[in-house]
């Protein structure tokens, strides 16, 4: 079923190209959409002249906040029709129920809220970095003054939440750089839908004029090949994909800097003061359940193989087992404008599943299945062989008698750890950090977006700034001629 | 005598209780069959099947049961009793990597009536130990896949089916409309691979050379003369995987050391290489001979023939069977033309099938793979997993019942979409018949140009780089 009549605009710095020249899709995605061929406006794409990001100096941190405060204002599902039509498309590309897109889209703005960004701004760079020169004496008695510039990037956003493209409008403004937003066909229309919003706010604001916004089929190398110079950008900030990573690193030399939110999966680790009572016991399964099933498990931070500390021995696994049963109830249980039956079941996965319940069962128990998820219940130490593919709700709980199991299972695409209690959270963070782990939660609160601005164990705003420094230094007097 | 593996005499009248004897019938004959005699023999035959195996086989009662499913009244019936393909791999990978292969085994004896209970397991420490255990102490050759996560399927094959092996490994070979070829016994093979395998090919050359050559190895020219090493096509994936995952704790030191051996044998394959296409060219020059490759194969025996300043290398009616696409390597404009010139043979064959089934659909004169009548193929909804009517046109999952499989269940479900047609086709024969363009789902879902921020399977695409290299 493929839905087509879409149009997908070409914006670049405040000019909305709208010719439709080339049929995207309709291959085996859900949607086709026409754009104008990049190749043909290749040259206004990107800023020849880094120079011509002056204009962004001439706006405070107060100015850009206020600016980016009323932009999510106008960002409203009900009458913003960019936003409405980002939404219906996203309704036939996104793996989330339309309830979950619909309060996504409803909330957009708030990821713009003015008190919020500033702190982020504040905590992540330095907001008297953003302003001006930050004087700092050496110990050597040198003056070092040091200035956070906003930087010419490429931005190549992930397409399965729409908050992806919202923050990047939000750091690209709050870091006075100039971006080419390169959207990806799961959600060719949202970044577009900031961008024109902006325009018919404010059509001359420099914040406007340094947004593009293109829709290219990634790898496309004549357009990649010119677009990807020194000459004309100095970052590139790529948000998962792996074979759009690798494509992309070609392009990295002398003058181009990846920043790289490589594709990330997430797990937890909940301790045996989960079964202290009945009532804990619940509770850490509602915790569990929106950590895992929240967003239909199509996130990165999402938890997929569970650790828990129920025991190995045969009560141990009959607990788990039980407490399986209970947290696949308690998926089903979540709102719809949380988490939903699978939208779009993965073929592969499911037949992972089917067959372990056949073949498998004497190492795993399957609860459930099908569109509405499942848990898998290991009945040793080991996740399921395919725990990377697991999505569409379907959680691995493994059974271990101690914390090192799943700590040795950390690696670097670990991004957040779920841990449950708070106690062992703590006891464990500098092993889990050591292991390559990121990002360490209270149980429940995975999905969540604090202000600190750390992702991926780097800080993206720092890396998309150029760090510039003026050095004063105080040098003995030349000898005098005698 | 010789071709005691290629032709047997049939009774079509036994063909409803003994589905397994088509594969004897005339080629031509067997795909010309009347589409409702075949429905009836088919009908009567998974009746059969499922009535024999369904207690002998726990995953097909477990199946069975799930599905509520005890009787067959129609052929449509059957469709939820496909296996997912997976279920032959649905074992847990540290069996492998903690030597627990007598577990192995007992998951093994899930999918299959032979008895695996003699198979001596104590002191079995990797893949090609315990294929070979297998073999020697229950007379079942396990054939495994080359599963690019390195997380290998193991097809069991029985006596019953091992018998023919031969006739299933050149139903896909006859030209469309000859009678079956009498001369194959005279015909030597070409292997671009190692002499032993223990993968699907590696099972035919076994049986070909010791029924169709009558143990003359002399007919048989491997690139490689020794075992391709399954726990090497398994450990490529599997360290592949865990680099990509920054964790190779979980892959022995043994295994790791008998890589070091492997690499270090691979230093020779070179010379292994040129001593093979001299050998090629020098002995087989001319003659009619019969090979199996892939596109990226068959160009490099062009290079390497064209060094030699050679042309129109093997004789005309040389049998030649192509698969597969290019494996992401870009070869030049109109390689395939240039390549049969080079051969100097005017006709590939091609198939279409899955490691799972007794053969391969051979391809007709319009490009078109038939079902031979021993498969009831299918096509499922890949969202619902319903079959659709067994008239027309459709796209949509290929499934099977192989009526041929006697020692374990013939029914799985691929993970392809093709458009298939249960009707005639313009070639003249009847059909149900499948389209060239096959198309994997996963592909499909990771096709195009999206991007999200989870997961990193991707890891795959280096392993099957590393495989193409081995195999």
């Amino acid at each position: 079923m493929t839905a087509t009549g879409y149009s997908v605009p070409l914006i670049i710095r405040g000019k909305v190209i709208e010719d439709g020249d080339v049929e995207h899709g309709g291959r085996g995605g859900d949607i086709s959409f026409r754009s104008p061929d990049v190749r043909r406006h290749i040259d206004q794409l990107p800023l020849h002249s880094p120079g011509a990001m002056a204009d962004l100096y001439r706006l405070s941190m107060e100015d850009i906040l206020e600016f980016l405060g009323a932009l999510g204002q106008r960002l409203t599902l009900e009458q913003n029709r960019w936003v409405q039509q980002a939404f219906d498309i996203s309704c036939r590309t996104s793996g989330l129920g339309a309830d979950i897109l619909r309060n996504m889209y409803e909330n957009m703005g708030s990821l713009l809220n003015r008190d919020s960004l500033r702190e982020v701004a504040e905590r992540t760079i330095g907001i008297p970095h953003l302003e001006g020169w930050v004087e700092t004496r050496l110990d050597n008695g040198q003056l070092a003054r040091v200035r956070a510039f906003g930087s010419r990037s490429v931005h190549i956003v992930a397409g399965n939440a729409p908050g992806t493209s919202v923050t990047t409008v939000a750091r690209n403004a709050l870091t006075r750089g100039d971006a080419i937003i390169k959207t990806p066909s799961n959600d060719p229309l949202t970044a577009s839908a900031v961008a024109r919003t902006m325009i018919e706010m404010a059509p001359d604001h420099p914040l406007t004029k340094h947004i593009s916004v293109a829709y290219w089929k990634g790898g496309d190398t004549e357009i990649e090949e010119n677009l990807y110079q020194s000459a004309n950008i100095e970052k590139i900030v790529a948000w998962g994909g792996m074979a759009s990573i690798k494509h992309i690193a070609k392009y990295i030399g002398p003058g181009v800097e990846l920043v790289s939110l490589d594709p990330k999966l997430s797990s937890t680790i909940i301790g045996r003061e989960a079964f202290a009572d009945e009532a804990t016991e619940a509770a850490v399964a509602q915790l569990l359940a929106i950590d895992a099933g929240g967003l239909n498990q199509e996130a990165c931070v999402n938890a997929r193989v569970v650790y828990v500390q129920s025991g190995t021995d045969a009560a141990g696994i009959a607990r788990l087992n039980r407490f399986g049963e209970r947290l696949y109830e308690t998926v089903q249980a979540l709102p719809s404008t949380l988490s939903s039956p699978a939208v779009r079941m993965d073929v592969a996965l499911a037949d992972e599943i089917e067959a372990l319940k056949l073949g498998g069962d004497e190492w795993y128990k399957v609860i459930g299945g099908g569109r509405k998820g499942a848990v898998i219940v290991s009945q040793d130490s080991e996740p399921v062989d395919f725990a990377r593919m697991l999505a569409n709700r379907v959680i691995n709980l493994v059974p271990v008698d101690d914390v090192d199991t799943p700590v040795r299972a950390v690696t670097s695409y670990t991004q957040t750890i779920g841990i449950y209690p708070e106690s062992l959270k703590r006891a464990l963070r500098d092993r889990l950090a050591l292991q390559g782990a990121q990002r360490l939660v209270t149980l429940g609160s995975a999905l969540g977006m604090a202000n600190h601005g750390i992702q991926d164990a780097i800080e993206p705003l720092r890396r998309m700034c150029r760090w510039i420094v003026e050095e004063e230094t105080e040098l003995p007097a030349p000898p005098q001629a005698a | 005598m010789a071709n005691v593996g290629t032709s047997r005499p049939v009774d079509p009248s036994r063909f409803p209780e003994h589905p397994e004897e088509m594969v004897w019938q005339q080629r031509a004959v067997s795909l010309s069959m009347d589409p409702k005699e075949v429905e009836r023999i088919q009908l009567a035959g998974v009746r059969k099947r499922f009535a024999e195996l369904r207690p002998k086989i726990p995953a097909l009662d477990g199946l069975a049961t799930e599905q509520g499913i005890d009787e067959i009244k129609t052929l449509n019936d059957a469709a939820p009793l496909l296996f997912k393909h997976s279920i032959y791999k649905s074992y847990p990978i540290s069996l492998i990597e903690k030597n627990r292969f007598d577990r192995l085994t007992a998951w093994l004896s899930k999918l299959t009536t032979c008895d695996l209970s003699g198979v001596k397991t104590e002191g079995v420490e990797s893949i090609d130990d315990w294929l070979d255990a297998v073999r020697r102490d229950a007379g079942v050759r396990v054939m495994h896949t080359t599963g690019t996560s390195g997380k290998l399927s193991f097809l069991p094959r029985g006596p019953a089916e091992a018998a023919r092996q031969v006739r299933y490994s050149y139903l896909p070979i006859t030209q469309d409309g000859e009678d079956d070829p009498a001369d194959l016994d005279q015909m030597p093979m070409v292997l671009i691979g190692y002499r032993h395998m223990y993968n699907a090919y590696g099972a035919m050359i076994d049986s070909v050379v010791e029924e169709l050559y009558e143990g003359d190895e002399s007919m048989l020219s491997p690139l490689y003369p020794g075992r391709m090493s399954a726990d090497m096509v398994s450990l490529g994936g599997r360290l592949s995987a865990a680099n990509d995952r920054g964790d190779r704790s979980a892959i022995s030191p043994a295994l790791l050391a008998r890589r070091e051996k492997f690499i270090e044998d691979q230093k020779q394959a070179p010379a292994q290489r040129k001593n093979f296409y001299d050998k090629v060219f020098d002995t087989l020059r001319g003659k009619p001979i019969v090979m199996a490759a892939n596109w990226i194969m068959l160009y490099e025996m062009m290079e390497a023939g064209r060094e030699r300043g050679l042309t129109s290398v093997f004789a005309p009616e040389s049998r030649i069977t192509v698969s597969g696409g290019t494996k992401g390597k870009t070869l030049p404009e109109g390689y395939q033309e240039e390549i049969r010139q080079f051969l100097g043979v005017p006709r590939f064959f091609e198939g279409y099938g899955m490691s799972e089934m007794s053969t391969l659909m051979p391809q007709c004169s319009e490009g078109k793979f038939h079902a031979l009548p021993w498969m009831i193929v299918y096509l499922l909804d890949p969202e619902t997993g319903q079959p659709v009517s067994r008239n027309g046109t459709h796209t949509g999952r290929f499934g099977v019942i192989d009526l041929a499989q006697e020692s374990r269940w013939g029914g799985v479900l691929s993970g392809d979409e093709v458009t298939m047609t249960f009707g005639p086709c313009k070639c003249g024969k009847p059909g149900p018949f499948v389209e060239p363009m096959i198309r994997r789902f996963s592909e499909k879902e990771g096709g195009d140009d999206k991007i999200t921020c989870a997961g990193a399977p991707e890891a795959h695409d280096k392993a099957l780089a590393f495989l193409t290299e081995i195999e």
